[in-house]
């Protein structure tokens, strides 16, 4: 027993010593770290598309901006109402119908009321036929409607429909609907001659497996064929002398939207207000107001110019069969420029809305086409502005503000940074002093804290070409403490104010394509290694 | 000069209080395990040991503490570290225990003084070698080298687990042994970084890194004490000689253990890696978002090969060469040298005594100046319980457990043996 328990004694101390290995807990230090976090190179170019941007020879910038203003509605052209147009049969005298026989077969011109247009021909882009039978024939009537001029894929637009017998609770009825889209109809009648005119025929029969019916005198068949929601894709006619127009509207305008606070002078502007007409009519345009509005400073100009409050004379487009595109729109450019017109002032506004108040007054002349006025739905008449802003201004504490998504969630390893520092190293190319600071804010755009430095960025001095040769290196230090970095992982979003003078001061300075600054975010953090 | 040397081991050896006496060479052996110890003159016995040493010429021992024990190492336990740093510094330790079985033979092919033995153990070794820019740059961080270039090359460290399965002949009465031992590899990582400098630009805009390595290591899938992931053989030897035939006062030891190696297998990963790299910040695009990466950094001249194949590696071979000399019949003093090859060991000088103060208990003390550390003092004694149980406790770094925060060694070891 005693040589047992030694033996157990030993194989115990053998095990402890075998299993006494085990993996050791993870120390931690802090460490200082300094490093570059993130880099990039700020442009023109990087900020603007190249799409809004032309250079020119001497690779100043120039900035192309195009703000549609009005796009008129081609229903206010040409409006086609819904209609009902009935067909009502009686029969004259009794008398006896076989099986299968035809006692209907007529034709008929339908009368299209279109307010103020003149149609003779039409491409629907969509509509709906709706039809409703009713016959108190005491036997099944299949009866044919048929628009012979409405063509579709060679097609004309035919239904047969079978309208069930009349009882001694009243008539037979069918109600049916169909599909217009794509149907082209010719509106002239069957003559050629008419507008607004849909022609049709119907024809009725007995059902050929049925018996022979006695029709009694005044029994009647009465079709009702409407249109509803028709929507033209091409139509044609001549489209009346009508006056529109657009009261007092507003429109948005983005240049200038991230602009907040300061005067901004510029060295020129210009600006051209285009009309293009895609419609196949001539039309009278008055701009009776144009005013830029600055809702942050409340401050509104009105556009002079000399074409203001007279008439400008549209000129119809061209339909074009043969070619595409097939509507030859008719361009009429007002250029207004700072010799011309107050633009430079509307500008310097920079505004977030402009107020118009246009009139437009189609085929002034009466009907100059011979009924040949035509509207594509592709085409309408749109006004835009297309601004050319040469990039030479001068900034007084222009400020910029955007707001970017920031999440710390996303950042690797932000959770073992203790405190430290971030340095912001800038080596600006451009003539402008600046000042950033930085706003952090919680998810419900709530403000929680700033980071704000003494610092500014310099701006690159200028040479005897008012150009810059060489880039300027700034530092801005942001001071990350411990409660700072608490701060910063509530924070969802960063707003940015950037605040811009241009130097030297006072002066129009030109912004060149090769204009760039260079930015680093470097940190200095007391970051804590923890080798779990 | 001998009378010199006998008053400076008196000074020595009086600080303890049981006095001189005389014990074999295997008395306390400590950091050895040497198959010295398994001789025993009269019958078989069966002992188990353990073993751990941890020692370095700066990285004290609170440090080390805060290390394995997974404490925050705040800069006061940095400072005191990177102070004592020199160009080139070394970190190594051991743990190691077992358990074997020795038996004394009457009579071997009709020779006589023979022993035999047979013993499992688990050996786990690690050691390196490193600049100060290592240890400074890993624990204080690439802010003190703005402007400057840590360079953290040359740097080679070296983890060894593996199990053994011992067995072999103790000749002549104990003087002389050898054997052979069968060996379970179970980890392997080594790194080698031939060159390896970081500078960092003043106001941190940049950072270049240059790197050469190599990296060697065992299956990372398999690991824990049951895989297998290499076998290897090794072989001790020792012999004891004395300086005259019949007059044992005067000896010499030479003593080589762990000489052999341990094949990897075809899992094993081997990557060689040459690399210069310029980061300068993550390229962002500020219209998009914050976190719109475009690039990250560019790499020049990179070389880098990884493959997955065999390879061996040799064990860390212990030498020793120590003489001894028996002043009186209770006192043995004795002075050598111990090395380790493939370690980044230092040559360790060593003295020792031992005193046997009665039959069943003895003492010693030692003094060393080398190895993985710099001076390390040591105490230990050897005592036997009734008539079968012999108990021994040894530290050859005392001092690791009296001023942890200003000293770098630390070790223990015990060791119980049953007589039968």
């Amino acid at each position: 027993m005693k040589r047992i328990l030694k033996k157990i004694f030993c194989l115990v101390i053998l095990f402890l010593f075998f299993s006494c290995r085990k993996e050791l807990k993870k120390p931690s230090w802090d460490v200082d770290l300094l490093a570059p976090l993130a880099k990039s190179t700020l442009s023109i170019k990087n900020l603007i598309p190249d799409s809004l941007l032309k250079t020119n020879a001497d690779s100043s910038l120039i900035l192309v901006y195009q703000n549609p203003i009005y796009n008129f509605d081609l229903d206010k052209i040409l409006k086609i109402p819904d209609t009902t147009m009935r067909e009502f049969y009686t029969i004259p005298v009794k008398f006896l119908v076989n099986p299968g026989q035809k006692f209907i077969n007529d034709t008929s011109n339908n009368s299209y009321p279109i307010k103020n247009a003149e149609l003779s021909y039409c491409i629907v882009k969509s509509g709906i036929a709706k039809l409703e039978a009713r016959s108190q024939v005491r036997e099944a009537i299949e009866f044919t409607y048929k628009i012979p001029n409405a063509i579709k894929n060679n097609q004309s637009f035919e239904i047969k429909l079978s309208v069930p017998a009349a009882t001694d609770n009243g008539p037979g009825v069918l109600i049916s609907s169909f599909d217009l889209s794509g149907y082209a109809i010719d509106m002239r009648g069957t003559n050629g001659l008419r507008t607004n005119t849909i022609y049709t025929y119907v024809t009725a029969r007995t059902n050929p497996d049925g018996k022979p019916v006695w029709v009694e005198e005044n029994d009647s068949l009465i079709f009702t064929f409407g249109f509803v929601n028709m929507s033209p894709q091409y139509a044609k006619g001549y489209f009346g002398n009508t006056k529109y127009s657009t009261g007092i509207e507003q429109t948005p305008i983005n240049l200038f939207n991230k602009i907040t606070n300061g005067p901004l002078k510029l060295e020129d502007a210009s600006l051209k207000l285009t009309i293009d007409n895609g419609v196949g009519a001539d039309a009278q345009f008055v701009i009776k107001n144009l005013t830029a509005i600055n809702s942050r400073t409340n401050n509104a100009v009105a556009l002079v110019h000399p074409k203001i409050g007279r008439d400008l004379h549209i000129n119809r487009a061209l339909d074009d069969f043969n070619n595409l595109p097939q509507v030859k729109t008719s361009f009429y450019s007002l250029p207004m420029n700072s010799g011309n017109s107050n633009i430079k002032a509307l500008l310097e506004n920079m505004p977030d809305k402009l107020e118009y108040d246009f009139e437009i007054e189609t085929n002034p002349l009466g009907n100059q086409s011979g009924g040949n006025d035509f509207i594509n739905s592709k085409y309408g008449l749109k006004v835009n502005l297309d601004m050319e802003i040469p990039m030479a201004l001068t900034a007084n504490n222009l400020t910029l503000v955007d707001t970017v998504e920031f999440d710390t969630d996303k950042i690797e390893n932000f959770p073992l940074i203790v405190d430290g520092t971030l340095t912001m190293l800038v080596n600006n190319g451009f003539p402008l002093d600046a000042t950033i600071k930085l706003y952090l804010l919680d998810e419900d755009d709530e403000l929680i804290d700033s980071l704000l430095t003494s610092n500014s960025i310099a701006a690159s001095p200028v040479n005897a070409a008012n150009k810059t040769s060489e880039k300027k290196l700034s530092k801005l230090i942001y001071n990350i403490s411990k409660v700072r970095l608490i701060e910063l992982s509530f924070t969802k979003k960063i707003l940015i104010k950037v605040s811009f003078t241009t130097v030297p001061t006072g002066q129009i300075m030109k912004f060149y394509s090769d204009y760039s600054m260079d930015l680093k975010l470097v940190g200095q953090f007391n970051y804590s290694i923890n080798t779990d | 000069m001998k009378e010199t040397f006998k008053i400076l081991l008196l000074l020595l050896f009086t600080t303890f209080p049981p006095f001189w006496g005389g014990s074999g060479w295997g008395a306390f052996s400590q950091t050895d395990n040497s198959i010295r110890d398994y001789y025993h003159p009269t019958s078989a016995k069966l002992s188990i040991d353990g073993y751990y040493g941890i020692n370095s010429n700066a990285i004290t021992n609170q440090f080390t503490k805060s290390i394995i024990k997974g404490q925050y190492i705040d800069n006061d336990l940095k400072n005191k570290v990177s102070k004592k740093l020199g160009d080139e510094n070394r970190f190594g330790g051991d743990i190691n225990a077992g358990i074997y079985f020795s038996n004394k033979l009457e009579n071997f092919i009709g020779k006589t003084g023979i022993s035999y033995y047979i013993g499992l153990r688990d050996r786990e070794h690690f050691d390196m070698s490193f600049s100060k820019d290592l240890f400074d740059l890993g624990f204080y961080g690439n802010s003190r080298f703005a402007d400057d270039t840590a360079n953290f090359s040359p740097l080679n460290f070296n983890l060894l687990r593996y199990q053994q399965f011992e067995f072999g002949f103790l000749f002549n009465d104990g003087k002389m042994g050898t054997g052979i031992s069968l060996l379970k590899g179970e980890q392997f990582l080594s790194a080698d970084v031939s060159k390896g400098t970081m500078f960092t630009a003043a106001d941190g805009s940049f950072i270049d890194v240059e790197l050469a390595m190599k990296l060697k290591q065992s299956d990372t899938e398999n690991y824990g004490f049951k895989a297998i992931n290499g076998v290897g053989i090794s072989a001790d030897y020792f012999a004891i000689i004395n300086l005259k035939k019949t007059d044992s006062t005067h000896q010499f030891l030479f003593e080589i253990k762990d000489l052999g190696f341990i094949k990897w297998n075809k899992n094993s990963l081997e990557s060689t890696v040459d690399t210069a790299l310029h980061y300068d910040g993550v390229e962002i695009n500020l219209r998009d978002s914050f976190y719109t990466k475009n690039a990250i950094n560019t790499n020049l001249n990179t070389y880098k090969k990884s493959e997955k194949r065999k390879f061996n590696t040799a064990l860390p071979v212990f030498l020793h060469l120590a003489y001894s000399v028996d002043f009186t019949a209770r006192l043995k003093v004795i002075g050598g040298f111990k090395y380790r090859f493939f370690a980044n060991y230092s040559l360790c000088y060593y003295m020792r005594g031992i005193y046997k103060i009665n039959d069943h208990f003895s003492a010693s003390a030692k003094l060393a100046f080398g190895g993985y550390g710099k001076l390390n003092f040591g105490l230990g004694i050897k005592t036997q319980i009734g008539k079968k149980f012999n108990i021994t406790l040894t530290s050859d770094n005392l001092e690791g457990f009296i001023l942890p925060a200003h000293t770098t060694g630390q070790g223990a070891f015990i060791s119980v043996e049953k007589i039968f």
